[in-house]
């Protein structure tokens, strides 16, 4: 199996789990930084390779199959990815990693990089941007945050 | 000859933090010839343009890549000159491990310095608030505490010098405070910059909090809210035409004096002194512990300023003690330190350096440490005592609407109106910052309300939806209690306990008296009205693993450290009751005066390093006149 040929299914499962697109993921930037970082960080103990071997597994049997229906495709992530007795803890482990940078859960994770810290995704979810970084300028904070979506 | 080569140094100054850069830029622009000695790296002291970037965006870096980024992660962790460290923080006193400080209890001290190049401005957030004209006569007015050696109206023109220093951003028509009398300000005075924005979450909480009545102890207040003055670039007020302070050797005085030509203006200009940075704030949010842009002050600006044709400045240069030789003398005659070369080792070798003049600019904790291992300036036994800090309670919640926290400077605002009063008498003053930074210092959020929210089982589209619910509600409200004097509170040194290059680490024996456990309860009785007022759902959980707590009245109090290392060789009226004079030099010694916070004979409800750099004013001018009549 070559180095790269799950990034695209890592893509959707990311997704799926930080519930932010597939675009806004790749726009920060960070994909192959994670994808590359997960591959490694999986090892001898727990995510072991093997927990990262089936996570896949199980990823491409929900995304590769007939149904699209994204309800399903939660109930599945709920049952089979999510829980955090799943693949060695797998998920949760990508949802921090994307929502704050850091490699470990809570109070045990720390930044895999200065630049995955200021591309964390917590701070978009929460209308602001990270502290120390991507400045928004003289007197932003006087107003309420612009955001193009809304 | 160069001044590196030098030997007849006028002042040896030792510490290069607010303190010791405004004494050195003062005495070299007057022509004194200046050493100083700096614990910290070299690179912190790169006075070149390339070699400072680089250092600060290393601490930048630093810091992105820190997990806990408390006020000190950017900065170098130094074995041969330690720092204190909130993360080493335990409630199960006496330990003297991990960490720098050895807390003998019954609470440990929870505030930190830096001791690298800058000082502890580094990482202080640069709010410049004045202390209050009762401040300076807490035993006159409310039976607590000491007076000051001078009342507050001396203070107006070091205040002044200390707010043009700094580069004040601020508005003085909104300063109304209780009891500030009628010539608080000079008249016409303006700050050297228009005030920095309010949050949008302070003018939120405004709408239901100013104006609003609350009652405490069965007695009626107004609760007002004014904005923050703070070191950090603004833009500059036109009507401001102070351009600095030089000494007049007629008069034997420190002036401010005006730009002298009318198109001239206040220049907002970055910490480093870096061209096209830094000119305005810009919302990094990120204030405490660096700002990314230079637009918060430092003492590197400062020390910037300095005659450097006047000025050596040795680095990894650990200050040990000052010599004593003959006490009848009454002079010092020498600063021993220690100098290494490799910060990955404990090799040093030992120095002396001398000058007519001494300083310690250290921390209140350092320079208590350096005088009792010198065994000097201490024939009060005030040395060390009467350690203070703001006792910090802090009560947060989640508001009804969105107020979008996180951004624009750590505080914009804050509510004055229990900084003084009769009530003194009976419980600690506070002043209440209204914080733009949600619940990241109680509870480590927004990173902890993540993991809650992974635990209730949430993921995909309702986990963001909850992340952004729960981050753009959050509230926190400080109470910024002022700690009286008391002996007890105080720093020691013990043989048993030496750092790498076999100096003292300071002992710390600290607690909290009823006058402070008084003031926690009433400010809960005042947050408890301002909450209900605005529909805030109460979230405070105080935790029995919280370093620093107390109970009364059945009750559990958390409060944390300010960053206010204050007290440890006060200021006063005699050579009995204090260390130093109002001069700030040691009643026992002609040739060693002391500087920063640590002169502070109280504390007032004020942060304190504007009111240190007035009175650092004060001293330069006063070693002037010394030099000048030698």
């Amino acid at each position: 199996m070559e180095e790269k040929d799950n990034l695209p299914l890592f893509s959707k499962i990311s997704a799926s789990l930080t519930g932010f697109s597939e675009m806004e993921l790749w726009g920060t930037g960070m994909m192959e930084t994670y994808y590359n970082y997960v591959m490694g960080k999986c090892g001898e103990s727990s995510p072991t390779k093997l927990d990262l071997e089936y996570f896949f597994e199980k990823a491409k049997e929900i995304y590769l199959g007939d149904n699209n229906d994204e309800n399903w495709i939660d109930t599945q992530i709920q049952t089979w990815i999510f829980p955090p007795t799943s693949y060695g803890g797998l998920a949760q482990l990508i949802i921090t990693l994307w929502y704050t940078g850091n490699w470990g859960l809570g109070f045990n994770g720390s930044p895999i990089s200065a630049q995955a810290y200021v591309q964390g995704l917590i701070w978009n979810a929460g209308e602001t941007h990270p502290s120390g970084a991507k400045q928004p300028g003289f007197g932003s904070w006087n107003i309420p945050p612009i955001n193009i979506k809304k | 000859m160069n001044i590196k080569d030098r030997h007849d140094y006028d002042v040896v100054i030792v510490g290069t933090g607010i303190s010791g850069a405004v004494l050195a830029a003062t005495l070299t622009k007057a022509g004194k010839k200046v050493l100083m000695l700096e614990a910290g790296l070299n690179a912190g002291m790169y006075m070149d343009v390339n070699g400072s970037y680089t250092t600060y965006q290393g601490y930048l870096d630093t810091f992105y890549n820190a997990a806990a980024k408390v006020p000190n992660s950017p900065y170098p962790d130094l074995k041969n000159a330690q720092s204190p460290n909130v993360l080493n923080l335990s409630n199960k006193t006496p330990y003297s491990s991990p960490g720098y400080f050895v807390q003998e209890g019954p609470l440990p001290f929870a505030s930190e310095n830096t001791r690298i190049p800058g000082g502890t401005t580094m990482h202080w957030l640069g709010t410049t608030l004045r202390m209050l004209p009762n401040d300076f006569k807490m035993q006159t007015m409310y039976g607590r505490g000491v007076d000051w050696p001078f009342p507050y109206e001396e203070m107006n023109k070091y205040y002044e010098m200390a707010e043009n220093e700094i580069g004040v951003s601020g508005n003085v028509e909104e300063l109304k405070m209780p009891n500030m009398g009628e010539n608080f300000f000079s008249p016409g005075y303006v700050f050297p910059m228009e005030k920095i924005p309010q949050s949008y979450l302070d003018h939120k909480l405004m709408e239901k909090t100013e104006g609003l009545k609350v009652n405490l102890n069965n007695k009626d207040y107004t609760i007002t809210c004014i904005s923050t003055p703070q070191g950090r670039n603004s833009t500059p007020n036109k009507k401001y035409r102070i351009q600095g302070v030089r000494w007049d050797s007629d008069t034997k005085e420190l002036k401010l004096y005006d730009y002298s030509d009318p198109k001239e203006e206040y220049q907002p200009v970055a910490s480093l002194w870096d061209p096209y940075t830094g000119e305005r704030c810009e919302g990094n949010a990120s204030c405490v512990p660096i700002c990314p842009v230079q637009a918060k002050y430092n003492a590197l600006k400062t020390l910037k300023k300095a005659d450097i044709s006047k000025l050596n400045i040795i680095t990894q240069a650990v200050a040990v003690s000052v010599i004593v030789e003959d006490f009848d003398e009454r002079n010092i005659n020498g600063v021993v330190y220690k100098q290494y070369d490799n910060q990955h080792s404990a090799e040093y070798t030992t120095h002396v350096a001398k000058g007519k003049i001494y300083v310690l600019a250290c921390s209140a904790i350092e320079n208590a440490k350096l005088l009792l291992a010198s065994k000097a300036a201490n024939s009060s036994d005030q040395v060390g005592r009467n350690l203070m800090d703001h006792m910090v309670m802090l009560t947060w919640g989640l508001t009804p609407e969105p107020i979008y926290p996180y951004r624009g400077p750590g505080s914009t605002t804050n509510i004055p109106t229990f900084r003084d009063g009769e009530f003194r008498k009976e419980h600690a003053a506070w002043i209440s910052p209204l914080d733009n930074w949600g619940w990241s210092w109680p509870t480590g959020a927004p990173g902890s309300d993540l993991t809650n929210a992974m635990n209730s089982g949430l993921f995909g589209k309702k986990l963001r939806e909850e992340m952004n619910y729960i981050i753009t509600r959050q509230f926190l409200l400080h109470f910024e209690c002022e700690q009286i004097p008391e002996e007890g509170n105080r720093v020691t040194i013990d043989d048993r306990y030496l750092d790498r290059l076999g100096n003292y680490r300071p002992i710390l024996h600290y607690s909290a008296s009823d006058y402070m456990k008084k003031s926690f309860e009433a400010a809960q009785k005042v947050s408890e009205q301002i909450f209900a007022a605005n529909n805030i759902e109460n979230k405070t959980l105080y935790k029995p693993t919280d370093a620093d707590y107390v109970v009364y009245k059945g009750q559990q109090y958390t409060f944390f450290g300010a960053g206010h290392l204050v007290g440890t060789h006060r200021m006063g009226t005699a050579p009995e009751n204090s260390v130093v004079n109002s001069d700030q030099k040691c009643w026992d010694h002609d040739n060693l005066y002391l500087v920063g916070c640590g002169n502070m004979p109280t504390l007032g409800t004020s942060n304190p390093t504007l009111t240190m750099t007035a009175l650092t004013f004060k001293a330069a001018e006063a070693i002037l006149r010394q030099l000048e009549n030698q």
